[in-house]
């Protein structure tokens, strides 16, 4: 934290010409930043500040938009050659632009880009970094301290990072509030002309194709919607894997699920499958046969959803809707979607 | 081909996790095993040697007990491997690590592909890959999904992407990897397999072997402070309302209150 004035930089996370909500959320903690900087050290960051970093083309009328989220001011270094993501090409470009600016943070909202961005940046940088942050705080003398889940969040551990220079932080998405946009200030757009042309890269993207549907293996996901017979057979199953995709998790189901082939049998969760422990688990339409739970009893925070008030599942859950299924779950999903939350 | 692959030893998620003194967890408590990324990466390891020849080692950092699965790594069929074993290097951050890891390869001389696991299980940093390849200034790629040897001098990978993508990357080797989970099938170690392990070559190395001066908090850039249990309250509460109202609530406290989406 060398330079006098606070300014704390937030990448802007875009896809297909529009920014992402989480770019609000991170515009948000960086406001939460300053102000709690501002009462812990006076003479410092009196006149801190935001800056928004984009790197993308055709962004100009959704940039301006940012002056609604209590930021600054924006550097953004347009070319066609940014309008997707190039790790390799961003990081370097995000390092002059570094050189050039000398901020005094760099956040950014932690999804598949950022974790290959941003330790490549600081590597660059030679500075410190911290990913996938939950909490983080500048104390009365001016220390940085980033709060993170470990061991599929049964566990939290707390760094303070080097004071001499410029952190890295990734934010999980999922501690990025929602921030309402108040009138649109006249924002500042810096434009930097950088050409792409003078790094010299070490790789050569050939080909951008979609990804084969093999999703994430259940006893890795941190976030399973598992289904049981409750959800019904054959396109039934549908609203789970509908569920798991807007949450980014992995889908599971009951031994019934899987004899009647809906799903394979890596899929099965409990005594004859696998054991598993995510940071969130649905279990919808699931009785809660103990055969089941063993499979699912250390998951950190359980959602129950089932139509009969007196199931067994219900014991082992921290929330629970009595409630049908396919009516539950729609709604559910439209709200996620709606509020635009993405997981890792 | 000469293969380096980086493992590293996780506590089973299954375990119990018991903090003590609000620094560690209870390694008693604790079962050991390897990172499951690192199985991927060893296995696609061993079939680029099935392919192309060549020898496949493996570097892993930690106390004692990684040895377990450094043999577990040897019994699936690589050749031999370095354990880099100094508790100051241990206390030190992702950038000690890397840097012990580096110095490593460089004692192991011309390695052709370096691969790790594109995060570990326990912290899931997904920084050491990522510095590695900067220490050595070799091409690198992230959450590998797909990769392809052509020949002894350049590779193409796939790697995911936000949005259900995948990019097709290709670069020059000597490269660095970080494999993602899923890339193939990890073979189990068969019983021949597991008695030749016992006999492979295991090298022991410390800090002022490897001529790594910058250890512990020394060399690193965060310093960490503490660690504890989230307060969690496994209250079975019941969310009311017709099936509108109970998902509008359900997903406001996901987000709002539990913080797990
Ligand atoms: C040796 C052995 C090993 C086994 N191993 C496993 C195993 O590994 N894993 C496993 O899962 N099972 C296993 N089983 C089977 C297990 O005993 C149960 O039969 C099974 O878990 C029940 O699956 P279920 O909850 O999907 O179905 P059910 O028990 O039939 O429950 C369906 C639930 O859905 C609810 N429901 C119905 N309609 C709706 C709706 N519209 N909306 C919401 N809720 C609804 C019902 O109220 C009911 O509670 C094993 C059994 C044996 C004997």
């Amino acid at each position: 934290m060398s330079s006098d004035k606070m300014n704390i930089w937030i990448l802007v996370n875009h896809r297909q010409g529009t920014v992402e909500k989480e770019t609000y959320g991170l515009a948000a903690e960086a406001q939460r930043l300053l102000t709690m900087s501002k009462q812990n050290s006076e003479e410092y960051c009196s006149d801190g500040k935001i800056t928004a970093v984009a790197l993308g083309a055709g962004l100009d009328a959704e940039l301006k938009q940012l002056g609604a989220y209590g930021i600054n001011s924006v550097v953004y270094a347009e070319g066609q050659e940014l309008a997707r993501y190039n790790g390799e090409l961003f990081a370097e470009v995000l390092l002059k632009l570094y050189e050039k600016y000398k901020p005094a943070c760099i956040l950014m909202d932690h999804n598949t880009e950022t974790s290959d961005l941003a330790p490549r940046l600081a590597s660059l940088m030679n500075t410190s970094i911290v990913t996938r942050v939950i909490d983080f705080t500048i104390s009365i003398n001016r220390e940085i301290a980033a709060t993170r889940p470990v061991s599929s969040g049964y566990l939290f551990e707390k760094f303070k990072l080097e004071r001499t220079s410029c952190p890295v932080i990734t934010l999980l998405p999922n501690v990025l509030n929602e921030t309402e946009a108040a009138e649109n200030r006249n924002i500042e757009i810096i434009n930097e002309k950088i050409d792409p042309g003078t790094f010299n890269l070490k790789t050569k993207v050939t080909e951008i194709m979609e990804a084969a549907p093999e999703d994430l293996e259940i006893d890795e996901a941190e976030i399973v919607i598992s289904g049981g017979r409750g959800v019904g057979k054959e396109e039934s199953l549908d609203i789970i894997t509908r569920l798991a995709k807007s949450l980014k998790g992995s889908v599971g189901g009951t031994r019934p699920i899987i004899d009647w082939q809906l799903l394979p049998f890596e899929r099965q969760i409990g005594q004859t499958g696998k054991v598993i422990s995510p940071r969130l688990l649905f279990a919808c339409g699931i009785s809660g046969a103990n055969e089941y739970t063993t499979g699912m009893e250390k998951s950190r925070l359980v959602v129950a959803i089932n139509t009969d008030p007196g199931a067994r599942i219900f014991k082992f859950a921290d929330l629970s809707v009595i409630g049908d299924v396919h009516e539950v779950l729609p709604r559910v999903i439209e709200k996620i979607e709606e509020r635009g939350i993405w997981n890792l | 081909m000469k293969i380096v692959v980086c493992v590293k030893q996780v506590p089973d998620m299954e375990s119990k996790f018991v903090v003590v003194d609000n620094k560690k967890i209870d390694e008693a408590q604790i079962a050991f095993k390897m990172n499951d990324f690192d199985e991927f990466a060893v296995e696609a390891a061993l079939q680029i040697k099935e392919k192309m020849g060549g020898e496949v080692i493996i570097v892993s950092a930690g106390p004692e007990r990684v040895v377990k699965d450094i043999r577990q790594a040897f019994a699936m069929g690589a050749d031999w491997g370095i354990h880099i074993k100094d508790p100051e290097i241990d206390a030190g951050d992702s950038t000690v690590i890397a840097s012990a890891i580096h110095k490593a390869i460089e004692k192991i001389g011309d390695a052709d592909l370096v691969l790790t696991g594109v995060m570990s299980e326990d912290n899931q940093f997904t920084l050491t890959g990522v510095m590695l390849s900067h220490l050595m200034d070799i091409p690198h790629g992230t959450n590998i999904v797909k990769l392809e040897v052509a020949d002894e001098k350049s590779i193409t990978v796939n790697r995911e992407l936000e949005g259900g993508l995948n990019e097709v990357i290709e670069m020059s080797l000597p490269a660095v990897l970080s494999i993602q989970s899923g890339l193939n099938q990890p073979r189990y170690p068969t019983l021949p397999g597991i008695m030749k392990a016992k006999k492979k070559r295991l090298d022991v190395m410390t800090a002022a072997d490897l001529g790594l001066s910058e250890v512990g908090a020394a060399g690193s850039k965060t310093e960490f402070i503490k660690m504890f249990v989230p307060v969690s309250e496994h209250k079975a509460e019941i969310i009311e309302g017709d099936a509108k109202t109970a998902a509008a609530a359900l997903v406001n406290k996901l987000k709002n209150e539990a913080k797990v989406i």
